[in-house]
């Protein structure tokens, strides 16, 4: 049984458990150095290590250690670490416990070696992460706790597709490994769409804008973090090479930027940063060559890194000044000047400016575009590959601490925070500077040269020239002026067209009822006035009441004697 | 609603044109360079400067004319309720 502690995930758990019952020394400290053990157990397994348990006829394996596993699960080790360190600011017990179990279950997640082991932490990470979701106010109010629930109903309906794929796939192999799955397998599509809505694929992305950015400082670095990585992984382990990928990929990592554009707090534009990162990914998943899979996969590596230091860089903001809102920030680099300078080294890195992370692994994924001859997907995440600037490389950045000053006057961020954040950036850093160690551990091995004239003069062009319109553009007054308002995203259609639609259903259902009644009472009334009519008094005498009279006698005569025959 | 646009400070206009300089450098560099192209587009000059400047232009144009169709007031989702207090 004692082998069962060599699972990171459990010994996250059984952290998670003491230390939300713990104050903040022993908590906290719980909560920062378990992830670290995590890692040196992790790297220390023997290679091919696995547990296994038996479930009625079928074998379950908890634990599996194969090269894409250990990648996305030494990096949400590393993040664990970074943002419990991050949350010590904040000290909140829901920080220390759901945070520790829901990076335990992602942890699991990807070190599953079978589909039902993935299903069982898939839904964890979905309980525990509405946690930190609700946590977000300290008295949640009735939008808020709704907004949670929309989160927590996609994301068990996403387990729920993912448990009905698995059953068809179980019946028809006859086992639960999870391996290549594809969506021509059994269950595939299903399995596909379960992915996807945590992956947030376009129009099942909404839940992503919806709740992150309404979880407390700490708990938006940690969200960032590992649900939609999860689902990368999850990906590049069923669905490699899927050709309908490279259009949903190109198709994510284009349309958020347009909204981010118009989005008035800086936490949601960041996630929209986010869901077009998870763009590139899906779309290197989609090519399928061995470099674009370990693009995918180097990618996720970093982006988790960078989305979680410009999420710090946000929620200290918002720990500080208690708003993001672009149209209520302003000027804080004088305030905050550590602060900010992280923040760069974030926006530098998702802006994959050579030497910063981003660098080091998007242009592998639009490097294996290319190999392919795929043009259009190329053409897409070059765009997508400027775009980023709109959102996160310069409009975080510019509007929280430069832009026009609104006289706020605050503190520098708590040491924590700042440790976390400087940490971070330093391994944000490291991976663009030197990306050969990252490059080592990815599951195809693939050499690729990061520093090449036509890769780092390329990439300067787009962003020099982007950074340049974005000058010109905000110049010009032709960028979308910074407005207290909230932008429409698909999340409208359930949220106003749906009930509109059921109202005006109900409307209709009720209109029709009404008509099937009236039509019913005319038909009665109409009835007995023909019967009154027909046997009235005046009538009844009369020569034709009589032979109709006679008339219906005799059938009814006839009637009675046809059924004795 | 909107806030005026801001004059730009000396600093500002300095890092401009630290920025315009460095952009015309890259596209230099780029001329000689000697490419390794997949596609014949990539050896254009200034192929990658027109596209980045290109696609930010069309990002802020396209935002602006989706903005009447998307920008709603803050409480539009529960306009009926009490307005929603985000930040505690």
């Amino acid at each position: 049984m004692i082998e069962w502690l060599l699972h990171p995930a459990y010994q996250l758990f059984a952290a998670g458990l003491i230390a939300s019952a713990c104050g903040r020394r022993v908590g906290g400290t719980l909560a920062v150095l378990t992830p670290l053990l995590g890692i040196a157990t992790l790297i220390n397994l023997p290679e091919g290590f696995a547990l296994n348990a038996a479930l009625g006829p079928y074998t379950l394996q908890p634990l599996r250690a194969d090269a894409l596993g250990f990648v996305f699960a030494l990096i949400f080790l590393i993040a664990t670490a970074l943002s419990q360190l991050f949350a010590l600011a904040e000290n909140r017990r829901v920080l220390r416990g759901a945070g520790l179990i829901y990076a335990g279950a992602a942890v699991g997640g990807v070190l599953a070696g079978d589909l039902i082991s993935l299903f069982i932490h898939w839904e964890l990470t979905a309980l525990a992460s509405v946690m930190l979701i609700w946590d977000g106010q300290r008295k949640p109010d009735r939008a808020h706790i709704r907004a949670g629930l929309r989160y927590l109903l996609l994301q068990i309906i996403s387990g729920l597709l993912l448990l009905m794929g698995t059953v068809i796939w179980i019946r028809s192999t006859g086992h639960t490994r999870f391996e290549h799955i594809g969506l021509a397998g059994p269950g595939g599509l299903l399995i596909l769409l379960a992915f996807g809505i945590k992956c947030a694929f376009p129009l099942l992305h909404n839940w992503l804008h919806d709740a992150y950015p309404r979880a407390s400082a700490s708990g938006t670095v940690m969200l960032s973090a590992f649900t939609t990585k999860l689902a990368v992984y999850a990906l590049a382990r069923g669905f490699a090479g899927t050709e309908s990928l490279l259009w949903i990929g190109a198709l994510m990592a284009i349309l958020p930027i347009l909204l981010s554009v118009l989005e008035n707090d800086l936490r949601r534009v960041l996630t929209y940063g986010l869901n077009s990162q998870q763009g590139f990914m899906v779309a290197g998943i989609g090519i399928g060559t061995p470099l674009a899979i370990d693009g995918a996969v180097a990618h996720a590596f970093a982006c988790v890194l960078y989305m979680a230091l410009l999420f710090m860089a946000t929620g200290a903001v918002l720990l500080r000044t208690g708003t993001t809102r672009v149209t209520e920030l302003g000027g804080l680099y004088r305030h905050m000047p550590w602060t900010t300078a992280f923040c760069i080294v974030g926006a530098l890195s998702i802006a994959a400016f050579p030497l910063f992370s981003g660098f080091a692994t998007k242009s592998m994924i639009v490097s294996a575009a290319a190999y392919e001859h795929q043009l259009w997907l190329w053409l897409a995440l070059l765009i997508a590959s400027v775009g980023v600037l709109s959102h996160s490389g310069i409009k975080t950045p510019y509007y929280a601490f430069f832009g026009p000053d609104r006289g706020i006057t605050c503190r520098e961020a708590p040491l924590p925070m700042l440790l976390a954040m400087g940490l971070t950036s330093a391994l944000c850093i490291a991976i663009g500077m030197f990306p050969q160690p990252l490059h080592a551990l990815l599951p195809h091995a693939s050499s690729y040269k990061v520093f090449t004239a036509d890769h780092v003069i390329s990439q300067l062009q787009l962003l020099l020239f982007g950074a340049l319109a974005f000058v010109v553009v905000v110049r010009l007054g032709l960028y979308p002026r910074e407005s207290r308002s909230l932008t429409l995203d698909s999340d409208w259609l359930y949220r106003r067209a749906g009930p509109l639609l059921w109202r005006f259903a109900m409307t209709l259902w009720g209109v029709f009822m009404r008509l099937l009644a009236a039509l019913g009472g005319a038909v009665r009334r109409g009835g007995q006035r023909l019967l009154i009519d027909a046997f009235s008094e005046q009538e009844l005498g009369g020569v034709w009441s009589l032979t109709s009279g006679a008339a219906l006698l005799l059938i009814l005569l006839g009637v009675w004697l046809l059924q004795l025959l | 609603m909107s806030t005026p646009a801001h004059k730009p400070k000396p600093q500002s206009s300095r890092l401009f044109w630290l920025l315009l300089a460095s952009a015309v450098a890259s596209v230099i560099a780029g001329l000689f360079n000697h490419w390794h192209p997949h596609f014949a587009a990539e050896a254009w000059p200034g192929f990658f400067a027109a596209l980045g400047f290109a696609a930010i232009v069309l990002a802020a144009l396209g935002a602006r004319a989706l903005q009447p169709l998307l920008r709603r007031p803050e409480n539009y989702y529960d306009a009926s309720s009490k307005p929603e207090h985000e930040h505690d």
